[in-house]
C-alpha cells in the first residue's frame, strides 16, 4: 500500500516516472508530471495536427470524427457559438446535457449544425440514425444478442448479468442515438425487472431489445400488451405461475403491479376487488418454460374469475372476450386510459424536465394529449414535452443519476472503444456502478431506479463520485489511442495553467469553469492563472479536477 | 497516457498515492457534534473520548449527542432466507429428527440452550454469548405476508411492514426520521455495502463497502488528496445546486472524518474473511469512537434447496454457513471490546425453510425463521411463542412472533425511541406486544 507522506504533493503519475524529471519545487509543480508524455504520446501515436484556428463566430465542423477533433479553443474565449437555427450557446448545451449522457465536443457541434428542433427530430427518429459503433460493441457481450434459449445451451448464463449491464453503459457512452438510450433507461425502469431475479436473467436480453428498445417511442399499447407477454418479466412478478383453476387463488402479484407502476398509478381509481379480478383475467398467462421459449397461454389455469359474470374494472368490460383476448383488451384499455396519459407524460417531465413539475401543469397536460391523440404514441409526447417552455427553462434542475455521471465520465474524456478492453469497461461499470448502487437493469423492485436527485445526492456517493473521477480522468488506464490526453487539452501543449483549465473545462462541460470552482481549483494547487503550463505539468490532474467540479453533476 | 495503477481492478488500497488526508486547520465544525447542554448533561455517562482529529487539538474529551441513549443497534440481514431450525434445533422432537434424516441437529451434539432448545454445533460464539446472558432467540418468528417470495418478502422486512406497497422508507430510515435533530452527523448510520441496506431507506446513512472506499484518493492524477480536498471544499459551498452545497460539504466534512482511520483501516491478523470483511469497518468505527447509531451487514448465501449436509460435519455447507456467521460475530464482539456495553446486534432473515427436506438434501421456502438478538442489554433464553412442528403452515413452522415485536422492542429500549408508531406504521409497538428479549 503506497502510503504518501503528507509533504509530498507531487506524487507524478507512475507511468511517466521514466520520463518526468524530478520535481525541484514540489509545491509549485501540482501540475508537474505529464505532459511531455502528453506530448510524446500524441507524437507517436498520430501526427500532431496543426493547430486549428480558434473558432469564435463560425460554426465549427462537425464531421470530424471525435478521434481527431480537436478541442483546442481559445482561452479566453467564454462564449461559446450557437446554433445554426438562432439559439444561444447556452440552449445548445441544454438540450446537450439533458438529452444525451454527456456533451462532447461532437455533439455541440451536430446539435449546431441543424438547430435543437431538427436534432430532437432527428434523434427522436431513432431508427435513421448510424449505429455501426454500438453494432461493433455488441459481440463483446455477446449474451446481449442472445435469446434465452440460446443463453440457456450455453454455458455460465449468470454473464448475463454483467454483459448487459455493460452493453447498456458501452450503449450510453458510444451510441449516437443517445435520446433512443435515455428513453430505453426510462421505458426500462417503467416496466422494471431485476435482472438478478434468479428466473428472469436469461429472459433479460430479449425484453430489452424486443419490447424495451423496439417500443420505446412507438406505441405504448404495444409495449404494454408485450411487456406482460414478455417471459422476463412474467416471472419476475410471478404471474407465470398463476393458475386459478381447481379453486386455486390466483396470483395478484403481477396484477397488481401492472395497474399501480405501468399503468394508472396508485391513485387511479382501483380497489382491491379490481386487482383480484385482474388477477383472475389474466390467469395462465404463463411461459414455455423457466429458462427458454416465450409466452405461453395455458388455458387449462385460466379461469375469468368475477368478471365473467358481471364485474367491471375502471368501466372495462370482456363483453364475451376470454383467456388471451381479454387480458390484451383490458391492456389496451388501461394504457388509452386518461390517468395513465397523465402519470406517463407527468414521470417522463420529472426525468427530463424536473422535480419541480406538477402533474396539473400545463405542460404535463398538453403531453398527455399529444399521447392520446396519436393513440398512445410515446414520441409525439415526449417531443411535446422538450420542445416546451418550461424543458427550455429548466437548465440546472437536474442532478445526474450514477449511470449518467459514469458515463458522462468516459464521454468526457472521450475515451474511445476498443473491444480488447471490453472486459474492462465491463469491470469498471460493475465496480463503480455497483459502489454507486446503480447497476444498469438490477434495481430489485419493480418501480424501477428512483428519479430523485436527493436519494443520489448523499456524502458517501459525493466522495465515491469524486474518486471515480481521478480514475477515469485516464480513461480507468486505457492506453493510447482510445485514450490521449490531448483531445482535451489540445494537441498543442496550453502556455499556463490556466489556459490548460479552461481548454479541459470547455471539453469535458462544454462550457468555461465557474469563477470560485476555478480559482478553488488553483488556490488548492498552489498556482495562478499564469503559472506557466511546462513540459512536466500533469494534464490528468486538470482533467480530474474539471470531472470532480459541481459543473460536472449536472445534466 | 498509460496508467494501468489507477485501473479499478486494483484494489483501492493498493494504489499509489492513496493518501490520508492530513488535518485541514480550516475544517468546518457545523456539522458535526453538536452538544447542548441538557444534551451533554443527560449523555455524560456514555461520554467518550474521540480521536484528536477533528478540533486540531490533541486529546480532545468529546461527547457524542449523536443519541440520547449512546447505543448502537448493528442489523444483519441473513440474505436468501436462513434455515431458523439449522440455528435452533427442537430438542428431544421426533418430527425434526424424522423429517430431516442427516440434516438434523442431533440432540447430543446441540449446543445447550434450554430444555427445549439447542443451538448448532458451529455456533460456539453464539453459545459463549448466551452463557454470558447475551443472547436472546426467537423462533417461528416472521411476517403476515406468505407468499414465500425471497424479493416481497426482504422488501417487506426490510421497510418493517406487512404489506403496504406504498411504503417507500425502510424502518431504520423511519427510526432516523423519528429523531431527526438529534445531530446531523453523516456516520450516525453507516451501512457496509454496495448500496444502502433498504432498512435505511429514507435517512441520511452512509452507504460504503468499506472504509477506505471513504477515504479520498488521487491516484496517480499527480494531485495529492489533501490537494484534491483543500479544492473540493473550497468549490462545493459556490455550487449552484442546493444538493450539491450540503453534500458536497458533507463529504468533505467525512472524508476528513474518515481519513484519520480509512487509510490504516486494514483488519487485523487473523480477522476473519467472508462475513467478517462486513463486520470489519463496523467494528472499527465502534471501537474509534464514531457516533454510530445504527449499522447495518447482508450476509447472502442462505437458500440452501440442495446439500445443506449434516450438522456435525464442519465440511458442511450449512454448517459453513452457521460457522462463518458465528466466527465473523465473535471476532466483531472481541474488538469492540468495552463499547459491546453499548452494541446491540439484531439478525434476521425472510422466511425460515421447510421442516422437512427434499429429495437434494435441502429445504425450501417455509415460513417461520429465528431472529437473533446479541449483546447488550439481552434479555438472555428464548422468547415468544413455539408453535411446535406438528401444527404447521403447509409443512412449514408457522409464523407466530411477528418481527416488528423484535424490532419495535429493540428501538423503543435500546435506543428509547418513543415515538415507535410513526417507525412502524399500522402496527402496535406497545410494550405489551413486545415478546421480552432485553431487559429493563
Amino acid at each position: 500500500m503506497g502510503i504518501t507522506q503528507p509533504d509530498d504533493l507531487t506524487a507524478p503519475d507512475p507511468s511517466n516516472l521514466a520520463t518526468a524529471p524530478p520535481a525541484v519545487n514540489r509545491r509549485s509543480v501540482l501540475f508537474g508530471a505529464g505532459a511531455a508524455v502528453i506530448a510524446a504520446t500524441a507524437a507517436a501515436c498520430a501526427p500532431a495536427p496543426a493547430p486549428t484556428p480558434a473558432p469564435t463566430t463560425t460554426v465549427p465542423p462537425t464531421t470530424v470524427p471525435p478521434t481527431t477533433t480537436s478541442t483546442l479553443l481559445p482561452t479566453t474565449t467564454t462564449t461559446q457559438p450557437g446554433s445554426a437555427a438562432g439559439e444561444t450557446a447556452a440552449q445548445v448545451l441544454h438540450i446537450a446535457r439533458r438529452l444525451s449522457f454527456g456533451p462532447t465536443p461532437a455533439l455541440l457541434g451536430e446539435i449546431r449544425a441543424i438547430g435543437i428542433t431538427a436534432w430532437i427530430d432527428q434523434q427522436l427518429a431513432w431508427e435513421s440514425i448510424d449505429n455501426s459503433s454500438v453494432d461493433a460493441i455488441l459481440p463483446s457481450y455477446p449474451r446481449s444478442l442472445m435469446t434465452a434459449t440460446e443463453i440457456s445451451a450455453g454455458i455460465e448464463p449468470w454473464r448475463t448479468r454483467q454483459e448487459m449491464a455493460a452493453a447498456t453503459i458501452a450503449r450510453a457512452v458510444w451510441s449516437k442515438r443517445q435520446l433512443h438510450e435515455l428513453l430505453v433507461d426510462f421505458w426500462s425502469n417503467h416496466l422494471n425487472i431485476d435482472i438478478n431475479h434468479d428466473a428472469s436473467t436469461r429472459h433479460k436480453p430479449t425484453d430489452d431489445r424486443d419490447i424495451i428498445r423496439r417500443y420505446s417511442t412507438g406505441k405504448f399499447a404495444d409495449m404494454l400488451v408485450a411487456s406482460a407477454k414478455s417471459p422476463a418479466m412474467l416471472l419476475y412478478l410471478d404471474q407465470a405461475l398463476s393458475r386459478a383453476d381447481g379453486g386455486r387463488l390466483p396470483i395478484e402479484n403481477y396484477a397488481r403491479e401492472m395497474l399501480e407502476l405501468h399503468t394508472v398509478g396508485v391513485d387511479g381509481g382501483y380497489n382491491e376487488a379490481d386487482v383480484k379480478e385482474v388477477a383472475y383475467l389474466l390467469s395462465g398467462w404463463s411461459v414455455a418454460s423457466r429458462n427458454d421459449g416465450g409466452f405461453q397461454f395455458r388455458p387449462q389455469w385460466h379461469n375469468m374469475g368475477p368478471l365473467a359474470t358481471g364485474g367491471d374494472v375502471l368501466g372495462w368490460r370482456p363483453n364475451g372476450l376470454t383467456g388471451v383476448a381479454a387480458g390484451e383488451s383490458l391492456l389496451i384499455f388501461l394504457a388509452r386510459h386518461p390517468k395513465t396519459a397523465t402519470r406517463l407524460a407527468h414521470k417522463l417531465a420529472v426525468r427530463f424536465i424536473g422535480e419541480h413539475i406538477h402533474a396539473t401543469d400545463g405542460v404535463v397536460t398538453a403531453a398527455a394529449q399529444a399521447y392520446t391523440a396519436n393513440d398512445t404514441a410515446i414520441a409525439p409526447m415526449v417531443r411535446s414535452l422538450l420542445l416546451s417552455q418550461e424543458f427550455r427553462a429548466s437548465a440546472g434542475r437536474k442532478m445526474r443519476r450514477p449511470v449518467e455521471y459514469f458515463a458522462g465520465v468516459l464521454r468526457g474524456v472521450q475515451l474511445q472503444w476498443d473491444p480488447a478492453r471490453a472486459t474492462n469497461v465491463m469491470n469498471t461499470a460493475m465496480g463503480q456502478l455497483g459502489l454507486l448502487g446503480q447497476v444498469p437493469l438490477a434495481w430489485e423492485t419493480p418501480d424501477g431506479y428512483p428519479d430523485n436527485d436527493a436519494r443520489w445526492t448523499t456524502a458517501g456517493a459525493m466522495v465515491a463520485r469524486w474518486n471515480l473521477a481521478t480514475l477515469g480522468s485516464n480513461g480507468f488506464g486505457a492506453p493510447a489511442p482510445q485514450f490521449d490526453t490531448s483531445r482535451i487539452l489540445g494537441a498543442t501543449a496550453p502556455s499556463t495553467v490556466g489556459e490548460a483549465l479552461d481548454r479541459a473545462a470547455l471539453a469535458i462541460l462544454g462550457e468555461p469553469l465557474e469563477a470560485t470552482t476555478r480559482a478553488a481549483i488553483l488556490s488548492a494547487s498552489g498556482q495562478t492563472n499564469t503559472t506557466v503550463w511546462k513540459s512536466t505539468s500533469n494534464g490528468r490532474a486538470v482533467i480530474a479536477y474539471v470531472l470532480q467540479t459541481p459543473q460536472n453533476q449536472m445534466r | 497516457m498509460n496508467n494501468e495503477s489507477a485501473d479499478i481492478n486494483t484494489p483501492i488500497d493498493e494504489l499509489d498515492g492513496a493518501v490520508a488526508v492530513p488535518l485541514l486547520g480550516s475544517m468546518d465544525r457545523r456539522r458535526f457534534l453538536t452538544v447542548s447542554g441538557v444534551g451533554a448533561t443527560a449523555i455524560a455517562a456514555t461520554a467518550y473520548i474521540r480521536p484528536s482529529m477533528f478540533f486540531g487539538q490533541a486529546g480532545a474529551a468529546v461527547t457524542s449527542s449523536a443519541t440520547a441513549s449512546g447505543n448502537i443497534i448493528v442489523n444483519i440481514f441473513l440474505r436468501g432466507a436462513a434455515d431458523g431450525l439449522s440455528f435452533l434445533s427442537p430438542l428431544n422432537d421426533s418430527t425434526y429428527q424424522t423429517l430431516r434424516p442427516g440434516v438434523a441437529i442431533p440432540d447430543a451434539s446441540a449446543l445447550g440452550v434450554n430444555n427445549q432448545f439447542g443451538l448448532h454445533p458451529g455456533a460456539v460464539r453464539i453459545k459463549a454469548l448466551l452463557d454470558a446472558g447475551q443472547a436472546a432467540f426467537v423462533p417461528a418468528a416472521g411476517s403476515p405476508n406468505n407468499n414465500r417470495s425471497h424479493f416481497s418478502a426482504q422488501s417487506m422486512m426490510d421497510k418493517g411492514s406487512s404489506s403496504d406497497p406504498t411504503l417507500s422508507t425502510g424502518w431504520l430510515g423511519r427510526y432516523f426520521a423519528a429523531t431527526s435533530g438529534a445531530s446531523e452527523d453523516a456516520l450516525r448510520g453507516v451501512s457496509i455495502g454496495n448500496g444502502l441496506q433498504p432498512s435505511l431507506r429514507g435517512s441520511a446513512a452512509i452507504a460504503t463497502p468499506n472504509l477506505q472506499s471513504l477515504l479520498l484518493y488521487s491516484a496517480g492524477s499527480g494531485a495529492s488528496s489533501s490537494q484534491v480536498q483543500t479544492a473540493l471544499r473550497a468549490m462545493y459551498p459556490a455550487a449552484s445546486n442546493e444538493l450539491l452545497r450540503a453534500q458536497g460539504a458533507a463529504a468533505t466534512d467525512l472524508v476528513a472524518e474518515i481519513a484519520p482511520i480509512a487509510s490504516s483501516a486494514a483488519a487485523p491478523t487473523g480477522w476473519p474473511t467472508g462475513f467478517g470483511s462486513a463486520l470489519w469497518p463496523i467494528a472499527k468505527l465502534i471501537s474509534a469512537g464514531y457516533p454510530v447509531e445504527i449499522a447495518t451487514a447482508d450476509l447472502g448465501g442462505w437458500d440452501e434447496h440442495d446439500a445443506m449436509g449434516s450438522a456435525t460435519d464442519p465440511t458442511g455447507n450449512q454448517y459453513k454457513l452457521v460457522a462463518g456467521l458465528d466466527t465473523a460475530l465473535g471476532a466483531f464482539f472481541d474488538y469492540i471490546g468495552s463499547a459491546a456495553s453499548r452494541t446491540t446486534v439484531i439478525i434476521t432473515t425472510e422466511f425460515g425453510r421447510r421442516i422437512a427436506i427434499n429429495g437434494s438434501g435441502g429445504t425450501d421456502h417455509g415460513r417461520g425463521m429465528v431472529m437473533m438478538v446479541l449483546g447488550a442489554g439481552v434479555n438472555p433464553g428464548v422468547h415468544g411463542a413455539w408453535p411446535g412442528l406438528t401444527d404447521t403452515e403447509n409443512g412449514d413452522v408457522k409464523v407466530v412472533n411477528d418481527f416488528r415485536k423484535v424490532y419495535a422492542e429493540v428501538l423503543g429500549r435500546r435506543m428509547r425511541t418513543t415515538n415507535l408508531a410513526s417507525v412502524f406504521p399500522g402496527f402496535d409497538t406497545s410494550q405489551s406486544n413486545w415478546l421480552g428479549v432485553t431487559t429493563v
